[in-house]
């Protein structure tokens, strides 16, 4: 294995481990605070994803625009749901927001799979050349995707450690009793825990399929990898999620290479269950019933 | 021997000691008192005698058989069964049904029995509904046998719990502040029925705040301040012992 | 009415059900001149009602597998497999299928149930996948992604089950099976007990009720129904490929316990009945049929929680018996606030 490959391996991996990320601490932090499955996680991906194609691609709006504005879009998307959907299941067992979230990937992919078309897109390369990393090539556009990764990620970071807004999420996820009597209003966090969510997995989408290709069932996938990651790295825990996120995103990148990418995905499988013998709240969980 | 016997047990979850070295024994036929301010140890004293935890150190003995590590399955069919700070109960099960499914480990139970409708399990469910209308009866909720227990005002939920209780035939009755939100009334009749289940036989151990009840119906109190035993002894000496009234200050409403 | 009188007249109204509705469903192929088609939609609904059954056991205990349709597949491929292979019919692959099904279902419970409830639904998920994958990674014996061919239906003396109505009658028999297994279970002690592990482990538990213990044998034996299932599928429609069997045919199943009901053996029957009824209905619309079954789904969530076996419940609260008294009417309507878990009641 020449270091060229390996790079090549790191170079995908830490991109796809911010991308993986993203999404997993979107889904990790709907879960954390409101206690609900959100199953149709992906399909906000896949929606996030479309929105920029159709607002860049299509509308030829600037790329940073179309970013941002899908992102928002999809936010208050998210506030809807929470709204229409989840907010009336609050209290009542889990299975309801499993079901309801299964009907939504009913709705939202075949819907996609009539309003996009099964065909595979892609969405148009902003930035051009690449720079070499011991003989790996790493484009601009992929260092931008993972600089805007981080970002997004150490600006949440800041969000929930030091912002109002934040601890406040955090006190409803840990205890929202407690939260609510300390005056906080539980369910502007839950609004606002969705929307975040949501967008979180709508902007790892968007910047996935610039760097890949989108397609409506892409979503699928999406769910599958972000629950993992989750359940890996505990429910409601940011880091777990990241670093969940991470180590999928490395085991993704290595055995897709060196073997397929059946490998890859069984692989994850196989350590998410080991792990969960070992450690049954996953990385970083906390012990909740 | 001693019916429970608990020697050197610690109980800690990570950085918190919720017992320490504790040694605690109680013999057939008492009613123990467990008491003490919030937080110190008499739940978890509970958990780790059910087999909820497995304790950190230590080891105890049921009648001499180490218990140590059996989990709530093994307690209960060994003869210790125990009711919930929070009530505890099936919600949409009737109470019937509640003290039904209690009697599990003595309705001699039967998968293909069950399954294929024998007489032989037609029969000894016969008995188990006797058995459990019994149960009812004694603890007074009979007329509510066909109410769902979500459905029953707060101090028959108690009585339930402890009726389910009763169910699994227990030699160790072990209970975690039964009268707590009953009135006057409620509470005088549990406290006769606690006597009333010593009668029959059965050893009660009683975790309780109120301590008109602690007082009335113990013959032996244990008090635990911070996972440590702190004072044991009559209810007379408890009340007259400075460390409890000290370690009730400025918490507990310490009235006798 | 006194409540002995009312319950004899239930039991009536049963025995009068089940006779008129046994007498409708054996007569059926003739009732509708055998017209094939029509046989081909009773098929489909006998076996979804046997998965929706076997997954609703699953659920009395309070958890929902998303590997329901891979133990289908194990019963498919093994049963398949019997007949291609060994050349076994399918009356010895059908019980080899269910018996494959059910080992695998135990080994694979045996750590999947220490999980909690949360995550059981994703490692089950997991469980399917994986399963999916085998039947298609190995080219060469299970006939990878193309699946496998030829999977004749059997012989009984002088009955060909190639013919449709035969296969009817065989598809009945595995559903009255089904049905009637989870049902006797149940209503039995057995499903008290799953019941009681459902409502609170840790209640139940303290009873003396080794919880695992229960888990693993439910589930076992719902992979039994699944796999039973799968093999007289294989040999039905003569072909099988590994996507006959993935996560969409386990998350369809959970739609038809879902709006079913999930508190009774009923739940599943008229879920899965009806929804392939409208799935059937509907084929012709691609996509746009999907999107009905998630609209159904979210409908059946936001308004009607207890599923379609709550209507008859709930028509008698509103024009029914009138409550006497708070007790009555608490009773009432205590059985479906909780919608989704209201259980039976006891003095059986």
């Amino acid at each position: 294995m020449t270091g060229q490959v390996l790079a090549q391996m790191a170079i995908t991996g830490i991109t796809l481990g911010l991308i993986y990320g993203l999404i997993a601490i979107g889904l990790t932090l709907i879960f954390g605070v409101m206690r609900v499955i959100q199953y149709a996680h992906g399909e906000i991906y896949m929606l996030g994803a479309y929105a920029l194609y159709y607002l860049f691609a299509v509308y030829h709006l600037p790329y940073w625009l179309s970013l941002i504005l899908s992102t928002v879009i999809i936010f208050f998307l998210g506030v809807g749901l929470q709204l229409l959907l989840f907010r009336p299941l609050h209290g009542k067992p889990m299975l309801y927001s499993l079901a309801v979230s299964l009907a939504l990937i009913f709705i939202i992919s075949s819907g996609g799979l009539i309003a996009f078309g099964a065909v595979v897109k892609g969405i148009p390369s902003v930035i051009s050349g690449q720079i070499k990393i011991f003989g790996a090539e790493l484009t601009y556009e992929r260092l931008v995707i993972a600089g805007i990764s981080l970002a997004l990620i150490l600006g949440l970071w800041f969000l929930l450690q030091r912002t109002k807004v934040g601890i406040a999420m955090r006190a409803v996820a840990e205890d929202p009793e407690t939260s609510s009597l300390q005056g906080i209003n539980n369910r502007r966090m839950h609004f606002i825990a969705f929307g975040l969510g949501s967008a979180l997995a709508s902007i790892a989408g968007g910047l996935m399929g610039t760097l890949m290709f989108i397609v409506p069932t892409m979503g699928f996938m999406a769910t599958v990898k972000a629950f993992m990651i989750v359940i890996m790295g505990g429910l409601g825990s940011v880091v777990g999620a990241l670093v969940g996120g991470f180590i999928i995103g490395f085991i993704d990148s290595f055995l897709t290479t060196l073997a397929s990418s059946e490998l890859a995905y069984i692989m994850g499988f196989i350590v998410i269950l080991v792990l969960l013998v070992f450690k049954p709240s996953g990385l970083f969980g906390q012990e909740w019933e | 021997m001693h019916l429970l016997d608990i020697q050197n047990v610690s109980m800690h979850f990570g950085g918190l000691r919720a017992i320490k070295e504790l040694d605690f024994t109680m013999g057939e036929g008492e009613i123990r008192g467990l008491i003490g301010p919030n937080g110190a140890g008499k739940t978890t004293f509970f958990n780790v005698v059910s087999g909820v935890y497995i304790p950190t150190h230590g080891r105890f003995f049921f009648k001499g058989l180490d218990i140590t590590r059996l989990r709530p399955h093994g307690t209960a069919r060994l003869g210790i069964v125990r009711t919930f700070q929070a009530i505890t109960l099936f919600k949409n099960f009737t109470a019937l049904r509640s003290v039904m499914v209690g009697r599990h480990l003595h309705s001699r139970y039967n998968f293909l029995g069950a399954l294929l409708n024998t007489p032989g399990y037609r029969n000894n469910e016969q008995e188990n509904l006797e058995r459990s209308l019994e149960i009812l009866e004694f603890m007074g909720l009979s007329k509510y046998k066909d109410e769902l227990a979500l459905n029953l005002p707060h101090g028959h939920q108690r009585a339930l719990g402890v009726a389910i209780a009763m169910a699994a035939e227990p030699r160790l009755l072990m209970l975690d502040e039964p009268v707590t939100g009953m009135n006057p009334e409620e509470t005088a009749e549990m406290m006769g029925l606690i006597k009333k289940i010593r009668e029959r036989g059965i050893s009660v151990l009683l975790i309780e705040h109120d301590m008109k009840v602690v007082m009335g119906i113990c013959e032996k109190i244990t008090v635990l301040n911070f996972g440590k035993k702190i004072a044991e002894g009559t209810p007379q000496e408890i009340r007259n012992d400075p460390t409890v009234h000290e370690a009730y200050l400025g918490g507990e409403d310490y009235a006798s | 009415m006194s409540t002995a009188i009312r319950a004899q007249r239930k039991k009536i109204g049963i025995v009068l059900l089940g006779v008129v509705g046994g007498a409708f469903l054996l007569a059926f192929p003739f009732i509708i001149g055998q017209a094939r088609y029509t046989e081909h939609v009773a098929i489909t609904i006998c076996f979804n009602v046997a998965m929706a059954t076997s997954m609703w056991l699953i659920w009395s205990l309070g958890f929902v597998s998303f590997a329901h349709a891979g133990f289908m597949g194990i019963g498919a491929y093994t049963s398949a497999l019997f007949l291609i292979r060994l050349g076994l019919p399918m009356w010895v692959g059908m019980w080899a299928g269910a018996f494959m099904g059910a080992a695998i279902g135990l080994v694979v419970s045996l750590p999947l149930m220490r999980t909690r409830a949360v995550y059981f639904f994703m490692a089950s998920w997991a469980v399917g996948e994986v399963i999916k994958r085998i039947f298609a990674y190995y080219r060469n014996f299970l006939g990878g992604w193309e699946g496998l061919f030829n999977i004749k239906p059997p012989k009984l003396g002088p009955i060909d089950f190639a013919n449709r109505t035969a296969y009817y009658y065989l598809a009945l028999l595995l559903v009255v099976f089904v049905v009637v297994a989870v049902a006797r279970m149940n209503r039995s002690r057995t499903g008290w007990i799953f019941w009681s592990i459902h409502e609170s482990e840790l209640l139940s538990s303290h009873l003396g009720i080794h919880a695992l213990k229960y888990k693993v044998v439910a589930f076992t034996i719902a992979c039994f129904f699944a796999a039973l299932t799968g093999a007289l599928y294989a040999h039905y429609h003569q072909y099988i490929n590994p996507r006959s069997f993935d996560i969409w045919v386990s998350e369809f199943t959970l739609v038809h316990i879902i709006v079913g009901g999930l508190s009774s053996v009923a739940g599943p029957i008229l879920g899965a009945s009806i929804l392939t009824l409208i799935d059937e209905l509907l084929r012709p619309t691609e996509f746009y049929r999907v999107i009905i079954f998630g609209v159904i789904l979210i409908l059946t969530v936001l308004f009607l929680p207890g599923g379609l076996e709550s209507i008859p419940r709930r028509i008698k609260a509103r024009f029914g018996r009138l409550p006497e008294d708070q007790g009555t009417r608490k009773r009432l309507l205590g059985a479906f606030t909780d919608g989704l878990s209201r259980k039976a009641k006891g003095g059986e």
